[in-house]
């Protein structure tokens, strides 16, 4: 060789651009798929770059892979469940807001307090209906009760209670109204007095409860 | 003389090759969060998800990447509306939310438009020409954020109601996605 320098220089770029210059994608080679069409060679056709990509590959775990058709109808239940409950919800507020309104003068009418007793017992027979669609619908392993869901389920504690305690408040002070009907200037004694401060404690958690749910605060 | 030409040979080639690497290669997913939104007149609701997992592949053609993330992992801070969520999303029958998005070449930093494929809740839907951002790092990681255009239409969602009121029909779901290079 007339320039031996030259050679060595030439070998020393030629080694390096193939050991540095990533000439393809150091990915697997696709793999054709039998259904792939033929070249006019007959050789078979390279299967599209995304085949490279599978979910297969990225490590999930089959838990979060798996279809689970048994949830997805247990979700539906639940859904349904609770729509009715919300549509159960909304209804009761009206005799409930009825019974409210016709309590205002049944100390000295009992034509009045007849007619307050009856729509706070439809009130009451609403009210359980709702409960039992929330308290059976299906509970999800896993899931957690929180935002505004955690708040309403709080305040049912408070407005269930005082669904419970109004009613047979209620009965005890009509009993006493009806036995001394005529009696001027009659006050309710007792625990009966309580009727009025559990019916609004009930009126004031329910209207809340609908109310988280309802608006973004 | 000779051995200056010789050093500017070799730096010229150090130079040449690595522009010529720029992003080729297997990349992988680090770090992610998915956030879809749903608009309705009385709540505007934003649920997250942290656990993506995707793979991309460069070459001289373009990216070609894939995200997947579980449905159930999406939290928007209410439980119940979450399961409501895997209810009409059917997320139980398809948990995964599988994304392939196709960058065409040249790579680089900045703003760039790729074609992404969504597969949710049993349907596809393609999305042409949807804006990233790309951010290029000196550790070599690369930090990309966008927002998918999706809609309910678009994977025959019913749409939840409040009081008889229904959801808006966009549901646009921002991504924010770290890559890094495998050490090889």
């Amino acid at each position: 060789m007339r320039h031996p320098n030259r050679f060595w220089v030439f070998a020393a770029i030629t080694s390096f651009l193939s050991a540095s210059l990533p000439l393809e994608a150091k990915a697997p080679a696709p793999q054709p798929t039998p259904s792939a069409a033929k070249t006019e060679t007959g050789k078979p056709v390279v299967a599209p770059l995304d085949s490279r990509l599978s979910i297969d590959d990225l490590g999930f775990s089959a838990s979060d892979t798996k279809s689970d058709p048994l949830l997805q109808a247990k979700l539906a239940k639940r859904s349904h469940k609770l729509k009715a409950h919300q549509v159960m919800g909304l209804l009761t507020a009206v005799p409930m807001a009825a019974t409210a309104i016709l309590a205002g003068n049944v100390k000295h009418n009992s034509n009045n307090r007849n007619l307050h007793a009856a729509v706070g017992s439809i009130t009451t027979a609403m009210y359980l209906t709702t409960a039992y669609l929330a308290l059976t619908a299906p509970k999800i392993p896993g899931s957690k009760h929180s935002g505004s869901t955690r708040l309403h389920r709080y305040l049912a504690v408070v407005h269930g209670t005082m669904m419970i305690a109004t009613p047979i408040l209620g009965a005890m002070a009509k009993r006493q109204l009806d036995q001394n009907e005529g009696v001027p200037h009659y006050k309710i004694h007792g625990i009966a007095n309580m009727h009025g401060a559990a019916a609004a404690l009930l009126l004031i958690s329910y209207g809340a409860a609908m109310s988280v749910m309802v608006i973004n605060f | 003389m000779k051995k200056i030409g010789l050093m500017l040979a070799l730096f010229g080639t150090l130079a040449l090759s690595a522009s010529a690497r720029g992003w080729d290669g297997a990349w992988v997913l680090t770090a992610s969060k998915l956030t879809y939104h749903v608009n309705h007149p009385m709540h505007h609701v934003e649920a997250t998800s942290t656990a993506a997992k995707g793979k991309a592949i460069c070459d001289k053609k373009g990216a070609h990447i894939l995200v997947a993330c579980p449905v159930k992992t999406f939290a928007s801070g209410d439980g119940n509306r979450d399961l409501h969520m895997m209810e009409v999303t059917r997320g139980a029958t398809y948990p995964m939310v599988t994304v392939r998005a196709e960058w065409p070449a040249p790579l680089k930093a900045g703003e760039v438009k790729a074609d992404v494929d969504v597969d949710f809740a049993g349907h596809q839907a393609h999305y042409a020409g949807v804006v990233f951002k790309a951010e290029e790092f000196k550790d070599g990681t690369l930090h990309i954020t966008g927002t998918v255009p999706a809609t309910i239409k678009d994977f025959d969602i019913q749409p939840p109601s409040l009081l008889a009121v229904p959801i808006k029909n966009g549901i646009p779901v921002d991504v924010d996605l770290t890559w890094t290079r495998p050490a090889n």
